[in-house]
């Protein structure tokens, strides 16, 4: 008898954006969010039973629209989100031609990264949700999965910032407890209600959706000195207007600063001494928010009174979850894999 | 201050489109080779034994606890048994040098007779019924204290990959004996035993590993497990083992097939077997193989009336040969069997099956502990009534006989 193929997969779930990685080298991403229409004239408009991505967010007005990963988790005791991950997932699988394989009698082996503080309550919910999608499945922290993809699992501190949570992992060359792990809900959404309020302050009128901030932020945002002024189009009391939001997200991004440098000293300071400095130089940025203009440089500078240190940018941020998923996936023992059914 | 950074991706120059996911091919995965594979290993276990707390719902690094203890304890007795096998074979070539000292001839080491030493005393073990051993003054030794049964190491057959006995329709052994020994530690435990499994899950241990697990806990008794599969279809029925010589080369074969995982070397299984085929467990384990025995035909029996009662027989299985307790292998129904097979796929004559294992022990248990109180009892009363002295002297006499016959002095 022949046995049937794995194919492995690594998941990043995320607030703001969804990747996965597979062993037969796709690669996919798809904007978090999932909306059904919301009543028949928009079915009729609209010609789907649900939308996934970017789909769903520019139809927004027309369906009901669910965000399910709220900082990164599956919200508790809500049908509807649950739902929402269970087609978020169905669309990744099916874009990365992970379904047809399973139809054709593949095994699919699944890894997927939760936030480092993720409760076990929230592990059960995304484990019910993946059911039927993946014939097995392994949660880990998703600052260990980017560790374990960059091979930085020795003297080393991760720093995922994505949209819901900035997670963060000191690598002590053993599987992360609790004390190792930290994880700030400021992250990218909070940097986006920050440029809101401010603008506001300084624009009564202004109208802007919390979607607009997000796209400034992705496309300007910086944290220190920008050699050019930013300036966007936005309705102010119904007329387009032309304001400088240069200021706003220098403040909003830089806010970010603190918080982050804070916790990434107090991880630092929490292990041996002799092991200290090499740590400080051995910090990994990752997640959508690490290639912001500037961050590495100021986390570096918050750094320098306690001995200095050097911060790198992960290269190919956003699918750095997934594929550490995928290479804990692969690595993974068959014997192990059999104990873990979906 | 130096500044390092990995080349990051292009920004874009707009508001990122991801209308159309992105899709990238690239080659497969390769794991970085930068770090020793054992090291990843160990850190991926870590993320293994948390989502087996998760799945088991059991507090978050019970499975990697229970893993380093376990390591810690098998480790500690494989250490032990070392130390135990120098002494042993120290003892043994101080015992076989003894006589030639003394008669100027060597004992010969294999033949009708032959000394095979133990800490306790020394016997012959060949014996005309091998099954039924005179083992008189090691009966009395073991009797004379009073224990009474505590622990109780229940060994399910098989696991893992090693899926034991199948039928096309989907019964495994592994899972059949895994779902009898779960029932059998329930009903010990509400009978105020304490049931140690030596898996409870469907992992692959080797037979080393399950002996280990009783002897680190001083288990009382040992009992595996097992579902028989006979070349004859129409044969059904349960059988006992314990630890002996067999004859029977059906039996060979099956404890060689039982034993393929054991790990023990010829030598370790010679050696071992040498000291043990003269111990008293080897009777106390046949006392318990009857209890079960019995208890298994005349339970089942209500369930399944054409039960037979195949008998207690004794093979060298590896599994019995290193626990240092009395010590049984249970077949409790035949796979091979179609009746049997579906009467194995019900619940309720798995329930069945625990319940008459259980009975087993207890009757087991209980008549040990009878025996106790009647030799102290014997005792008592030979010194409190003069006509009772020569019971007690009978002991005594016993005991004195075994003593001399361990010095030699015996003809």
């Amino acid at each position: 008898m022949t046995e049937s193929k794995n194919v492995f997969v690594g998941i990043d779930l995320g607030t703001s954006r969804s990747s996965i990685s597979t062993s037969d080298g796709e690669h996919h991403m798809v904007e978090s969010f999932v909306g059904w229409p919301l009543d028949m004239v928009a079915r009729k408009v609209l010609k789907q039973k649900v939308l996934v991505g970017r789909d769903a967010l520019e139809n927004r007005t027309m369906l009901d629209l669910h965000r399910p990963l709220e900082r990164g988790l599956l919200k508790e005791g809500s049908d509807k989100d649950q739902q929402a991950v269970r087609e978020l997932v169905s669309y990744l699988m099916e874009v990365s031609g992970v379904s047809q394989a399973r139809k054709g009698g593949a095994k699919v082996r699944s890894v997927i990264g939760v936030p480092a503080e993720a409760l076990r309550v929230n592990r059960q919910h995304l484990r019910e949700a993946m059911r039927g999608f993946v014939d097995h499945l392994i949660i880990v922290s998703e600052p260990f999965a980017v560790a374990y993809g960059l091979d930085a699992l020795l003297h080393a501190l991760v720093v995922d910032i994505g949209a819901g949570t900035s997670d963060f992992c000191v690598m002590q060359g053993r599987y992360p407890t609790d004390e190792d792990q930290r994880t700030l809900p400021n992250a990218g959404d909070w940097i986006d209600d920050q440029i809101l309020k401010i603008l506001e302050e300084t624009n009564p009128d202004l109208k802007a959706s919390i979607h607009t901030a997000r796209a400034w932020k992705e496309e300007f945002g910086f944290v220190g000195h920008s050699k050019k002024v930013v300036e966007v189009t936005t309705p102010i009391s119904g007329k387009p207007t032309e304001i400088d939001i240069t200021a706003a997200l220098k403040q909003a991004c830089e806010a970010l600063v603190p918080p982050v440098a804070e916790t990434m000293l107090d991880l630092i300071t929490s292990i041996e001494p002799e092991f200290q400095e090499r740590v400080r130089n051995n910090v990994i940025l990752a997640g959508g928010i690490a290639p912001m203009s500037g961050l590495a440089q100021a986390l570096e500078k918050a750094m320098a009174p306690y001995g200095g240190g050097n911060v790198q940018v992960a290269e190919d941020p956003i699918f750095q979850g997934a594929d550490g998923g995928l290479a804990l996936a692969m690595d993974a023992p068959r014997s192990d894999w059999e104990k873990l059914p979906a | 201050m130096s500044f390092k950074t990995v080349p990051a991706p292009e920004r874009p120059t707009e508001a990122p489109n991801l209308s159309v996911p992105v899709k990238r091919k690239r080659a497969t995965h390769t794991p970085p080779k930068k770090v020793d594979r054992r090291f990843r290993k160990k850190l991926l276990q870590g993320a293994i034994d948390e989502n087996l707390d998760l799945l088991a719902d059991r507090p978050l690094g019970s499975t990697t606890k229970d893993r380093e203890r376990q390591r810690r304890r098998i480790r500690r007795w494989l250490f032990g048994s070392a130390m135990a096998g120098l002494v042993l074979i120290g003892t043994s070539i101080v015992l076989t040098m003894r006589p030639t000292l003394a008669t100027g001839e060597a004992v010969p080491n294999s033949g009708s007779f032959r000394l095979i030493s133990s800490p306790a005393y020394q016997i012959d073990v060949n014996d005309p019924d091998p099954a039924l051993p005179s083992l008189e003054g090691a009966i009395l030794i073991a009797e004379a204290i009073p224990l009474t049964i505590r622990t109780v190491v229940i060994d399910p057959g098989h696991g893992g990959r090693d899926g034991g006995t199948s039928l096309n329709f989907g019964l495994l052994e592994k899972d059949l004996t895994l779902d009898i020994g779960i029932r059998l530690a329930r009903r010990l435990e509400e009978a105020g035993l304490s049931p140690i499994l030596t898996r409870s899950q469907d992992v692959e241990i080797s037979l080393p590993e399950r002996v280990a697990v009783a002897n680190i806990e001083r288990a009382d008794l040992f009992i595996s497990i097992h579902i028989n599969w006979l070349p004859d279809r129409s044969a059904r029925g349960v059988e006992t083992y314990y630890l002996g010589p067999s004859d029977d080369p059906f039996l060979n074969r099956l404890a060689a097939s039982e034993n393929r995982a054991s790990g023990f070397t010829l030598a370790d299984t010679r050696r071992l077997l040498e000291v043990i085929y003269a111990d008293v467990r080897r009777e106390e384990s046949r006392r318990l193989a009857r209890s079960v025995q019995d208890s298994l035909f005349e339970v089942l029996r209500t369930e399944n009336p054409d039960i037979v009662s195949r008998g207690v027989m004794s093979a060298p299985f590896a599994v019995l040969v290193a626990t240092e307790m009395p010590a049984i292998l249970a077949e409790v129904a035949c796979l091979s069997n179609d009746r049997e097979a579906r009467l194995l796929a019900i619940p309720a004559y798995r329930q069945k099956i625990a319940d008459a294992l259980a009975e087993g022990v207890f009757r087991f248990a209980t008549q040990k502990e009878r025996n106790s109180l009647a030799r102290t009892s014997h005792r008592v009363s030979s010194r409190d009534h003069k006509d009772g002295a020569q019971r007690g002297f009978l002991t005594d006499e016993a005991t004195s006989r075994t003593q001399r016959h361990v010095a030699g002095d015996e003809s």
